[in-house]
């Protein structure tokens, strides 16, 4: 794993030699090919029906791998409630499902696809998704997802399967447990056999579950290069091209999108090229994107500061199967979909940042506090006082909703930010340094 | 001379009456000083045991608890501002877990020994973590209670996340998991004993027309027994079941015009259902009731959810948890199927039982109305409230939403708004009366 990051350090060695301000890159020549990729994924979506493929609405976490291998379309309502987060329109969504009854405490992801679902209109093709044939649930990534697709299968009339996933607060999932997500996604191949008429071939499972494995390892590599500074990409760049690997992950043309964009940032590293050629702060960011304000990205980018990585980004990182898995792979997605980032305890997941903190050589840590998502959001503080205890580094909370802008106050948050980048620029005049300079530096939450 | 509502002589009715108000005055008390109660370790050092482990929700296994030779004691929040939680969880959390947590942190279950979290929402299991490395206590178990209740082999899974916490509690109490296991039936045919007692008041109230206790002296009776030593809730539960008993159930004549359950034949309340989380505070359901209601039925994790299955919440063959139905659990594949038979709440899967139980306890309640209790941030009542709307609707049923946060309903607006209801009820039963449109 390591080796492949020789050309990442060689290109920091690079760009410490480059002299004077230098224009900042613009978008991944790889965003035409995503934006073709995903327009050719909701496309089929759009036709599937028409194509007689039974389409699966199915959460982010699930185990996608058997739909792939069976022909059936997934659809993912996380990722439409992210678009239209994106697109700026998830209020006018939210508050159709508001007037129904929804709570606007509620995570705007389902609220907002709950109102395009009642009102059947949204923003890719003027109407909503289209209908599912069957719906599929994985608890491991919150409970609020149980409940949304229950919403959702009631109101299409249509079949549900949820996959109950235990909370696995250390590692290793206990065998019982396992045995129990295994025995149920054996019944949930028999329920979308029985379902949708169509059956799986073990052979083709393998080699979806390999083509999971290659986008994982490509998505690795891709995420690797962001060790170089200047950093060839930022939190920008990386929430939009997550994209393939959430929706499409298991498919010929995921790997192959994944191996342009890791050869645009190698190329990238290797000339000092990047979002924020000047860099001054490397930072981490913790939670959901912002989809409806990146601008606040561009704000901390004019001011030197670039995001190297994410731990939502990062999470896709860790699905992937060795050769060794392919003799069950039944059981190896049950060890997979049970270790999600969010369905383990707060000590993995401060491991987890720690890691990336390191590796990145972060200066600072941002926390999205999204009061969309519990799951994601309510251990933060354990994990801001962990990255300050162990690392030293400080902290910064930002409060919002990943689509809802009613919950963000944009120039009550810059000022954190100008303050908190103050605080980084100290330390920088002090002397101290990123991840790397160890324990004891005094970090604070700001 | 005192007469009921159908104009009969009531005297021998108010002094039963009077007696069970005395004997539900007593168990409100011991919940009302339940941190002192909690505090007396003497108590129960005296009564045989190790000492005294808090637990949540309704999926906790008090039967194991008390088999490990601790005393079970639910976690509930005062009602009230809070404070150390804010540094650890933020205010978007779910109210009940908020307020919990705050008081561990400040101190006021150090007396515990130990806690128990059954798997139910995200909130609590965030909750959960930060209580284990914040709250000085010796013995924590989070057990992974399933959300999808009908999986293939969901029975024997739990069966195992009980067996687990047998052993943990075992190493714990120095007796191995074999010490807990074989006490297991004493401790489960008492425990089935007090479920079979709370389900003999929870019909009574349900089902007779005159109620033989109001909702708010319910909920303190309920309350009492999550705090109280199980034999001595027992023995009093027992006492008191018997003088409601011999309070019967009023007049069949009275049972259009409701129950007067505080003995207020004056009144005329309207009966409701209640439906939502964890209610910590008899006042709360003061307030609904204050309004000119009498609350006689319920489905909240401090209520029916607790102790009655499903089956029998809608009248079904299988009668309350814990008795006829489900026996007295001998061994962990029975209690196992026991806790899986309880009215669902609305962190598990599929939600079928749970309306069933609802919509049954409104029939056999014959209430007017139903009101729901949520928590402020609670996701999953909160997603099911729609659905649960529409389908009071379809059986003729109106229903109001109130928020409870902090332990509190928001008592200005709640009793503008509780007041609007039973206005509209009030309405509804004139236009019925007149021979007007029909439900
Ligand atoms: S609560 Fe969080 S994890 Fe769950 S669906 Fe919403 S955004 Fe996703
Ligand atoms: S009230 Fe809701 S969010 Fe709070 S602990 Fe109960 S189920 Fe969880």
């Amino acid at each position: 794993m390591s080796d492949k990051t020789t050309g990442t350090s060689g290109a920091t060695e690079l760009r410490a030699a480059e002299p004077g301000p230098v224009k900042p890159a613009g978008r991944l020549k790889a965003d035409a090919d995503l934006k073709q990729l995903m327009g050719k994924y909701y496309n089929g979506v759009f036709w599937a029906h028409r194509l007689h493929r039974p389409i699966a609405w199915i959460t982010s976490g699930a185990p996608v791998e058997p739909l792939y291998a069976m022909g059936i379309t997934p659809v993912y309502p996380e990722n439409y409630g992210a678009i239209l987060g994106s697109r700026k329109c998830a209020v006018e969504y939210c508050e159709i499902a508001e007037g129904a009854g929804y709570s606007r405490d509620l995570c705007s992801y389902a609220r907002g696809s709950i109102g395009s679902m009642m009102a059947d209109r949204g923003p890719l093709n003027g109407r909503g998704l289209p209908a599912p044939d069957v719906l599929i649930c994985a608890k491991n990534i919150c409970n609020v997802v149980v409940k949304w697709w229950e919403v959702m299968a009631r109101h299409y009339n249509k079949p549900l399967f949820i996959l109950d996933t235990p909370y696995v607060p250390e590692e290793p999932v206990k065998p019982h447990q396992l045995e129990f997500v295994r025995g149920q996604l054996e019944e949930m191949i028999a329920f979308l056999e029985k379902h949708t008429k169509r059956r799986l071939s073990r052979s083709r499972l393998v080699r979806v579950l390999e083509n999971s494995t290659k986008t994982v390892a490509l998505w690795e590599e891709v995420q690797r290069y962001r060790q170089a500074s200047p950093s060839p990409s930022s939190a920008l760049d990386m929430f939009t091209n997550m994209a393939p690997i959430v929706a499409i992950r298991g498919t010929d043309a995921c790997v192959k999108y994944y191996r342009k964009l890791a050869d645009e940032l190698k190329e990238r590293a290797a000339h000092g090229v990047g979002p924020v050629p000047n860099e001054r702060y490397r930072l981490v960011w913790d939670n959901i994107a912002i989809w409806h304000n990146f601008r606040l990205m561009k704000y901390f980018h004019e001011r030197g500061a670039v995001f190297v990585g994410e731990t939502y980004t990062n999470a896709w990182g860790e699905y992937s199967f060795s050769p060794e898995d392919y003799k069950d792979p039944i059981m190896a997605m049950a060890r997979q979909y049970s270790g999600v980032l969010l369905n383990v305890g707060p000590e993995v997941r401060l491991g987890r940042l720690l890691k990336m903190a390191r590796d990145y050589r972060a200066d600072g840590v941002v926390f999205h506090s999204n009061r969309s998502c519990k799951t994601y959001s309510l251990s933060q503080y354990f994990l801001a006082r962990g990255v300050q205890e162990q690392l030293g580094l400080p902290t910064l909370f930002i409060e919002a909703d990943m689509t809802d802008p009613r919950a963000y106050a944009d120039a009550a948050t810059k000022t954190r930010v100008d303050a908190f980048l103050e605080i980084l620029e100290g330390r920088k005049e002090a002397g101290g340094v990123g991840a790397t300079a160890g324990a004891g530096a005094g970090g604070r939450t700001c | 001379m005192s007469q009921d509502i159908a104009g009969r002589d009531d005297r021998p009715r108010a002094a039963a009456r009077q007696e069970v108000a005395r004997q539900v005055a007593e168990l409100a008390a011991v919940y009302a000083d339940r941190r002192a109660y909690l505090a007396d370790a003497a108590r129960f050092k005296a009564a045989g045991y190790r000492g005294t482990i808090g637990y949540f929700c309704t999926y906790a296994p008090e039967e194991l608890i008390l088999a490990a030779g601790y005393h079970p004691a639910r976690i509930v929040a005062e009602p009230g501002m809070v404070g150390p939680v804010d540094g650890h969880l933020q205010s978007f959390a779910c109210s009940f877990a908020r307020g919990c947590l705050d008081q561990a942190l400040r101190g006021h279950y150090d007396g515990l020994d130990g806690v128990v979290f059954p798997a139910t929402c995200d909130s609590l299991r965030h909750a959960a973590e930060i209580w284990k490395r914040n709250v000085p206590q010796r013995f924590f178990h989070f057990m992974n209670f399933p959300s999808r209740l009908d999986a293939p082999g969901v029975a024997e899974y739990t069966a195992r996340e009980m067996a687990d916490l047998a052993e943990a509690l075992g190493a714990f109490a120095g007796v191995g998991a074999a010490g807990v296991l074989a006490k297991l039936p004493e401790t489960a045919a008492l425990m089935a004993e007090v479920r079979a007692l709370l389900g003999r008041l929870w019909e009574a109230r349900l089902t007779w027309p005159l109620p033989p206790l109001t909702g708010t002296e319910a909920l303190s009776v309920f309350l009492a027994g999550v705090v109280m030593e199980r034999r001595e809730y027992r023995d009093r539960l027992a006492r008191l079941v018997a003088a409601v008993e011999a309070l019967g159930p009023g007049a069949a004549g009275d049972a259009a015009a409701g129950g007067a359950g505080a003995g207020d034949a004056a009144s005329v309340p309207v009966r409701l259902v209640v439906t939502g989380g964890v209610i910590e505070d008899p006042a709360t359901i003061r307030l609904v009731e204050e309004s000119g209601a009498v609350v006689v039925g319920d489905d909240l994790c401090t209520g029916t959810r607790s102790f009655v299955t499903s089956e029998a919440a809608t009248g079904g063959a299988g009668a309350v948890a814990g008795t006829a139905g489900a026996g007295s659990p001998a061994d962990l594949s029975g209690l196992a199927r026991l806790y899986l038979a309880k009215v669902p709440c609305p962190t598990k899967h599929p939600i079928d039982r749970r309306v069933d139980s609802l919509l049954g306890t409104a029939r056999r309640g014959r209430a007017a109305g139903v009101v729901f209790l949520l928590q402020k941030f609670c996701e999953t009542h909160a997603f099911d409230q729609p659905y649960l709307t529409s389908r009071l609707t379809e059986m003729g049923l109106p229903s109001l939403v109130l928020e409870v946060e902090q332990g509190r309903l928001t008592e200005g607006q709640a009793g503008t708004r509780l007041g609007a209801f039973l206005e509209m009820i009030a309405g509804r039963r004139e236009v019925a009366a007149n021979g007007g449109a029909s439900r």
